[in-house]
């Protein structure tokens, strides 16, 4: 193994630019098990990252220390230059949880109005802001429903569109298109595209799908088998913007098989 | 013949027709008046076949005969026992959420009042009404309101607590990642999150309060007060006036029972947007 050891994850931060998010040997373990190997990594700014890897390595727990949401046992986190802490604390980032985690006792529209109320916006604002976000995810024809009327995959679009409400710099998501149909999900992938080139969002995106993570991303980033470390961070260097023509790109298939050969790699070292 | 047009806003779990909740509701009170009135039936039957006498049991029609000729009388005295026991219900249930919401911001007080809220919440009438007409006086209503206030505060207090910290890890996570402070998650997440272990325990209040209203009357209280009536109509042995005054005692606490009810379905509109029958 000498491709894809975690220094080469260092390696653009060395460059000289500044990650939005940048870890260094960022390690945990719950109790006696540990769950995330020591792990470095840089997200530039405007990147698309996507995290890949085996069930239980070890994702969503990164994607939670990046969020401050969880304390990592070593190692640094920085967020958009700050410590996680106070980037927390600024709102500096989005994050669309791996379980919808709407509330019951609000509409979907109120429930897309949550961090906006939390974050004092005017009631006029909020509630364009929100019918804008459902209009993007397909579900303003829902708006004055209430969460336990929708299926899952609507849920998990309401929660999508939450997590855009207030634009955040930084976009934290974790297996957001898990629960959709193959079409739905491609629409949303498009979605979240178009979003990404009109406010240059960042976003550090988990995901199962190795297809989809290589359409999405500026760079893959595999993982192994738990205690998950990174195996490789793969650029792609498919043209932009990604269209319906990309998924039919014969790079895109080199890709595909690239990734999914390095999965491999870590499941049986 | 008017065949509905295919609705394309028939989305997932749309509402039900208007008319659909209204025969469901009604079809939820069909099956306890049914009961009860079965119940009535068979009791009226069971006294006259077996020629129990009145003072053992005085079948139901002997009853409401009783409850229509005195029915001034009976109403009055209701009224006296059950504003003790609202009033004591509403200091009882007001305080106990108070309480709820002071023990759970901190920490000991939390982690104190479960166990000790268990104890004081089970001490009997018979031990409390007495200290309280003590304290304020047989003859004055705070004695009986402070029973009946005493029976409710505890229950509703456990149960606010228990509620309070009832929000799911991953919904204080997402209000966690908006960095939001404590007042909100309160008002946002966790009293919406007690809201059902408070209004369980508002149901059962609602009953203890009237038992526990007259009860403290038995220990002494007003002469036109229900408790005092069931006490002199038994020494009398006019068991079916007793009667009489149980019922009217019922149907004042299943009003207030009812009350409570209501207030949960405006307070919880969530509840009963996808559950027909709330039981
Ligand atoms: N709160 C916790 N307490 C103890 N162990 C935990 C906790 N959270 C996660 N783990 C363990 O840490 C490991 C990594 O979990 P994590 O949720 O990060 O995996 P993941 O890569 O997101 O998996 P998946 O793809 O299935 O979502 C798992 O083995 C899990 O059992
Ligand atoms: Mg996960």
């Amino acid at each position: 193994m000498s491709a894809g050891e975690p220094a080469l994850a260092a390696s653009r931060a060395d460059a000289g630019v500044g990650g939005v998010v940048a870890l260094r040997g960022v390690s945990k373990d719950y109790g006696a098990t540990p769950a995330l190997a020591p792990v470095s990594l840089d997200v530039a700014p405007g990147a698309f990252v996507s995290l890949l890897g085996p069930s239980g390595c070890g994702k969503s727990t990164l994607l939670r220390i990046v969020a401050d949401l969880v304390e990592p046992s070593a190692g640094s986190v920085t967020v958009a230059g700050r410590p996680a802490r106070e980037a927390r604390e600024r709102r500096d980032y989005g994050m669309v949880f791996q379980a919808a985690t709407l509330f019951d006792w609000r509409t979907i529209r109120r429930n897309v109005e949550l961090p906006l109320e939390v974050m004092g916006w005017r009631a006029a604002e909020r509630r364009a802001r929100a019918q804008r976000m459902l209009e993007l995810v397909d579900l303003a024809d829902v708006a004055d429903l209430r969460p336990p009327q929708l299926s899952g995959g609507m849920q998990q679009r309401v929660a999508i569109a939450r997590a855009l409400a207030f634009e955040p710099a930084l976009l934290l998501m974790d297996e957001p298109f898990g629960a959709l149909d193959e079409l739905t999900r491609e629409r949303m992938q498009d979605g979240l595209l178009a979003i990404r080139a009109r406010t240059g969002t960042t976003v550090l995106f988990v995901t199962h799908s190795i297809p989809e993570a290589v359409f999405l991303s500026s760079s893959v980033v595999v993982m192994s088998a738990r205690p998950g470390r990174v195996l490789a961070e793969i650029p792609v260097d498919l043209p932009e913007p990604r269209t319906e023509d990309t998924r039919e790109d014969p790079r895109f298939f080199q890709l595909v098989t690239e990734v999914r050969e390095t999965l491999r790699r870590g499941v049986r070292p | 013949m008017t065949t509905p047009a295919a609705t394309p806003a028939a989305v997932a779990g749309a509402a039900p027709a208007p008319g659909a909740g209204l025969v469901r509701r009604s079809a939820g009170a069909a099956a306890p008046l049914a009961l009860g009135l079965g119940v009535l039936v068979v009791w009226e039957v069971a006294v006259r076949a077996l020629g129990i006498r009145p003072i053992l049991l005085p079948p139901p029609s002997a009853i409401a005969a009783a409850v229509v000729q005195d029915l001034p009388r009976l109403a009055g005295a209701t009224w006296v026992t059950g504003r003790s026991a609202l009033l004591g219900f509403a200091i009882g249930a007001g305080g106990g959420f108070l309480a709820g919401l002071a023990a759970s911001r901190w920490r000991p007080l939390r982690e104190a009042v479960v166990p000790v809220g268990v104890v004081l919440g089970s001490l009997p009438i018979v031990a409390t009404a007495p200290i309280f007409n003590l304290w304020f006086g047989a003859l004055s209503i705070w004695s009986k309101v402070a029973v009946v206030a005493l029976v409710v505060f505890f229950p509703v207090l456990v149960n606010t607590v228990a509620g309070l910290a009832s929000a799911p890890a991953s919904s204080q996570e997402l209000l966690r990642s908006y960095a939001a402070p404590g007042r909100t998650v309160l008002t946002a997440l966790q009293i919406p999150s007690a809201l059902p272990f408070v209004f369980g325990a508002l149901r059962v209040a609602a009953a203890l309060s009237v038992i526990a209203a007259v009860v403290a009357e038995f220990f002494g209280g007003f002469r036109d007060s229900a408790g005092f009536f069931i006490k002199t109509l038994m020494a009398n042995a006019d068991y079916t006036g007793a009667w009489a005054t149980v019922v009217a005692l019922s149907a004042f606490g299943l009003a207030l029972f009812g009350a409570v009810a209501l207030a949960e379905r405006v307070a919880m509109p969530w509840r009963r947007d996808d559950r027909g029958v709330r039981t």
